[in-house]
């Protein structure tokens, strides 16, 4: 049974308008500054892939089956920055998907520590991020919402070279539309492996700070 | 009369997997009895199948999300060619509600099982890599008029398994239940993650 598309249009509004164009130059002012610390070696980088939901979208069956890939940087010892692609898996192969940046926060405690020490390998990390993804009447592929989520439990630490997160889930706010709505956002795993940052990069040259 | 040759080509493949184990158990004189040879545990899936074509003239499609809990029993731990059997009771989360969605009982074969592969880097731990094959039997459920329950032959692929002492992850596992009779797909669908703990 297919759901009834959502009616999406422009917003006369500096939401609809404004909103979108600055946190999309702020995305892209950020993206080559992570980019380039990473390059000197200063940050973690690992690919993510995972299960993601789909049912935010328009042209979305209810609850179908989505995989989602990307690339998470560290930008400090709390912070990272996150890029990743989903795309409906099941019942209908690639037929829609989003592209979400998000700003990560470890809420638990550090991420990683200096002098190559592990940060807390329970976590819980917050993050605010912008989709874009197919909208509007003519379904142009554009920032569409914006995603707060949660994500209870993550297991492991960038020195480790692997970490597991679990039942991420929040919220995403179809800021784009007529009517805006909030629609369920959720994730049951992604994993993350790390390229650059683990122990096998890292030598312990100084006393990590408390 | 095509049922019970398929029952009993699976019977005798089965047994004949069990021959092969023994003798080549006690040719190497090694055990190669599986320490944990039970298990159980649970798997989410992604499930979906065509119902039929809108107004419009495409077609429309169901999709459920399947929460499952199984049992399952390896009893060796071939190099190549390991059997093992498991019963799977699935419950669907969809637009009918939360229902049970099918039953099923399937064998599968490890093709190999090796420490030598490139997949390390998905486990902390050093895992065996046991890409496996699994066909069997399935029930699907009723659990909407159009649904199409009833007996179905269940097909899976697991390239993505890897197996420590007593836990084995699986992920990414395409499936199909197999509508025998008139050679369509009933079914189909991907495990997302699929987790057994050994005991």
């Amino acid at each position: 049974m297919m759901k009834q598309e959502k009616n999406y249009s422009y917003r006369g509004s500096i939401l609809g308008k404004v909103l979108p164009t600055v946190l999309f130059t702020i995305v892209l002012i950020c993206t080559p500054g992570i980019i380039s610390a990473t390059s000197k070696g200063q940050r973690d980088v690992a690919l993510r892939w995972g299960h993601t939901s789909l049912g935010m979208l328009s042209g979305s069956s209810p609850y179908d089956t989505g995989l989602s890939a990307g690339v998470t940087v560290g930008v400090n010892r709390r912070l990272e920055f996150i890029v990743t692609g989903g795309t409906e898996v099941v019942p209908v192969p690639f037929r829609t998907g989003y592209v979400l940046a998000e700003l990560s926060l470890a809420v638990l405690g550090d991420r990683v520590l200096d002098g190559g020490y592990a940060g807390s390998l329970l976590n819980t990390h917050v993050a605010l991020g912008i989709m874009a993804s197919p909208h509007g009447i003519d379904h142009g592929f554009g920032p569409s919402h914006l995603v707060l989520t949660i994500t209870p439990l993550s297991l492991g630490t960038p020195l480790e070279g692997r970490r597991e997160n679990l039942m991420k889930m929040g919220v995403a706010w179809a800021f784009r539309e007529q009517q805006p709505s909030f629609s369920f956002f959720w994730n049951l795993y992604s994993i993350d492996t790390y390229l650059s940052g683990t122990w096998r990069d890292v030598s312990r040259v100084s006393t990590p700070t408390p | 009369m095509k049922k019970r040759i398929l029952v009993w080509a699976f019977m005798g493949a089965f047994v004949c997997l069990l021959a092969m184990g023994t003798l080549s158990a006690h040719k190497k004189e090694v055990s190669t009895v599986a320490l944990h040879p039970w298990g159980y545990g649970l798997s989410f899936a992604g499930a979906g199948r065509s119902v039929g074509t809108m107004p419009t003239g495409k077609t429309s499609y169901e999709a459920v999300f399947l929460g499952s809990f199984f049992f399952a029993i390896s009893p060796w731990d071939l190099p190549f060619l390991n059997p093992s059997l498991r019963t799977t009771l699935s419950v669907g989360v969809g637009s009918h509600g939360v229902q049970v969605h099918d039953a099923s009982a399937v064998l599968g074969i490890e093709i190999i099982r090796t420490l030598n592969h490139p997949l390390g880097f998905m486990v902390t731990n050093k895992a065996v890599w046991a890409p496996s094959l699994t066909v069997g039997g399935s029930y699907l459920f009723g659990y909407r008029p159009d649904a199409k329950e009833g007996w179905h032959m269940l097909l899976e692929a697991s390239p993505l398994k890897l197996s420590h002492r007593d836990f084995v992850y699986e992920w990414l596992v395409p499936y199909a239940h197999v509508d025998v009779r008139q050679h369509t797909i009933a079914e189909w669908g991907i495990v997302l993650y699929r987790g057994t703990v050994l005991i």
